[in-house]
């Protein structure tokens, strides 16, 4: 399986950062690779991608940033926040019937065996 | 060095953002730490080394158009600040206008018990505790006093907006520094100066900082209401009190049989007195004062005789009046020569020509064990460390541990400063 395109993630990838902070707070480098291993390599946000979005979700106040050192070196931990929760839960419904329905309309094109929607 | 390449990406992203330097310095750390865990993990999977930083770096992309991506998000963030940030800063400065124009008025000595700050509520290193009798908003003075003294490590300034420089002081130390550009335009100064304060190795505490880069520009600051008001030198001139009880020789009728030349007696000892008085003064009004508190010492040794006396030299030659008046209370001359150095000294160390005797604005004033002094923060800040510095040389000169306990005792005035 080859990577996604980041034009196809380009409109889910938010919802994709939330969702892995939903299993606790994460600092870039780490949330990156858990983004990696949670599609089982599918997808990989640049650095470069992924820092902008980080600032802009801080921004929008879905996710809130603290630096600490607690694993030994100062780092800037994102976690969730309260409206950050909601949003994910919310879209996550969203994005669900979204993939729902396109793999229904892909179906006839693809034959007999869909690949299901990540 | 292997960082070498990722510092020349940082310094390059950074030269880029269009944002304050604190919030620069925020990013650059956040992908230093990212740049150099690929590093780590590169390498552990055995890809040579510049190969490596290579491809860490090309993860990041242009450092121009990531730039451009960060400083987009953060000026969304900042429209969305302006209006509060407008709001509650018209606030407090009305408040603290209110509060100044209340307590003291232009050109004029508050009333001692409304201003009376405890010398010691910030010192270095913290702990700092409450001032027994404290005007409102003093919690929050030595508050934002204890952030001051925080030490913030290496500076690096180079050709910054002086708003940019209190900005990143201001997150180092979490207080908000605001600048009162009225005050600064009116008496001519440029806040569109830049700064240059590069410190490398001193851990500097703010307080240094922010003097460090408001004093070649002509400015200080004050404090109130939990916030820095950065404005002219003449306009920062804020009064304090300081409890100098511990750097008197005694206190106390107990202090009368102490002679400086041991056995002199009473009539010439207070002949001798009289002497110093009109020498330092030079004035008739200070013999008056030196009179009065001969009678002091000879009488009734202790408050009660020294008051009108006090009042005599207060009213005479006012200013430096003052201390003549503070030695009479306690009714020992060796203490009035004590005393009066201190004002002189500190007058005279301590940016000697910000003192209304040299045709500043600042005034200093004894007042018994207090010295009320009103000038600028840095001032104040330069005063504290002084009167620090002498109680730690003069630690086993003066008498001991007795006046710092009698002070502990006696909170009513202004806490102790030990």
């Amino acid at each position: 399986m080859t990577k996604f395109n980041p034009e196809l993630m380009r409109g889910s990838l938010d919802l994709m950062v939330l969702s892995v902070l939903a299993g606790g707070r994460k600092y870039g480098y780490l949330l990156q690779q858990e983004l990696r291993d949670a599609s089982r390599g599918l997808v990989d946000v640049q650095a470069g991608t992924l820092y902008p979005l980080l600032h802009r979700l801080e921004s929008d106040k879905l996710i809130r940033c603290k630096w600490d050192d607690s694993t030994g070196r100062r780092r800037k931990w994102y976690e969730l926040t309260e409206p950050g929760r909601k949003r994910l839960s919310a879209q996550a419904r969203e994005w669900h019937e979204y993939a729902e329905c396109l793999r229904t309309m892909l179906a006839p094109i693809l034959g007999p065996a869909p690949r299901p929607a990540t | 060095m292997p960082e070498h390449d990722f510092e020349l990406y940082l310094s390059l992203l950074s030269r880029f953002l269009r944002l304050k330097l604190a919030q620069r310095v925020e990013i650059a750390d956040e992908l230093r730490d990212h740049l150099e865990e690929r590093l780590k993990e590169l390498a552990a999977r055995g890809v040579p080394h510049d190969e490596a930083i290579r491809a860490a770096l090309d993860e990041f992309g242009d450092a121009a158009e990531l730039a451009n991506h960060f400083t987009r998000v953060n000026h969304i963030r900042k429209r969305r600040l302006i209006m509060r940030y407008t709001f509650g800063t018209a606030a407090a400065l009305a408040a603290s206008l209110l509060l100044a124009t209340a307590f003291w008025p232009q050109g004029q000595v508050s009333p001692l018990a409304s201003r009376a700050i405890a010398q010691g509520v910030a010192k270095e290193g913290g702990k700092p505790t409450p001032a027994a009798v404290a005007p409102v908003g003093d919690k929050e003075r030595s508050a934002v006093e204890a952030k001051l003294a925080k030490r913030i490590g290496k500076i690096d300034l180079g050709d910054m907006p002086l708003s940019d420089a209190l900005e990143f002081l201001s997150d180092q130390i979490d207080v908000d520094i605001l600048i009162n550009r009225t005050s600064i335009q009116e008496a001519e100064l440029a806040t569109e100066k830049t700064v240059n304060l590069h410190v490398k190795r001193a851990n500097l505490t703010a307080r240094a900082a922010l003097d460090l880069v408001l004093e070649p520009l002509g400015l200080s600051y004050t404090i109130r209401d939990g916030l820095i008001v950065v404005t002219t030198a003449a306009e920062a001139n804020q009064v304090q009190v300081y409890n100098i009880r511990d750097l008197l020789p005694q206190t106390g009728a107990g202090a009368e049989g102490r002679a400086s030349n041991g056995d002199e007696p009473g009539g010439s000892r207070m002949s001798a007195m009289m002497g110093r008085g009109g020498k330092a003064r030079g004035k008739g009004g200070a013999m008056m004062s030196g009179m009065g508190m001969g009678g002091g010492a000879m009488g009734a040794p202790g408050m009660g005789g020294g008051a009108p006396g006090m009042m005599a030299g207060g009213g005479a030659a006012g200013g430096m009046g003052g201390g003549g008046g503070m030695g009479m209370g306690l009714g020992l001359g060796m203490i009035v020569r004590h005393t009066d150095s201190l004002a002189d000294v500190i007058a005279t160390t301590i940016e000697p020509g910000s003192w209304d005797s040299a045709g500043g604005t600042g005034s200093i004033v004894q007042y018994h064990e207090l010295l009320v002094v009103k000038n600028s923060q840095t001032v104040h800040g330069k005063i504290k460390s002084l009167l620090e510095m002498m109680r730690q040389s003069s630690g086993g000169a003066v008498t001991g541990g007795a006046p710092a306990r009698q002070s502990e005792t006696e909170g009513s005035v202004s806490e102790d400063a030990k």
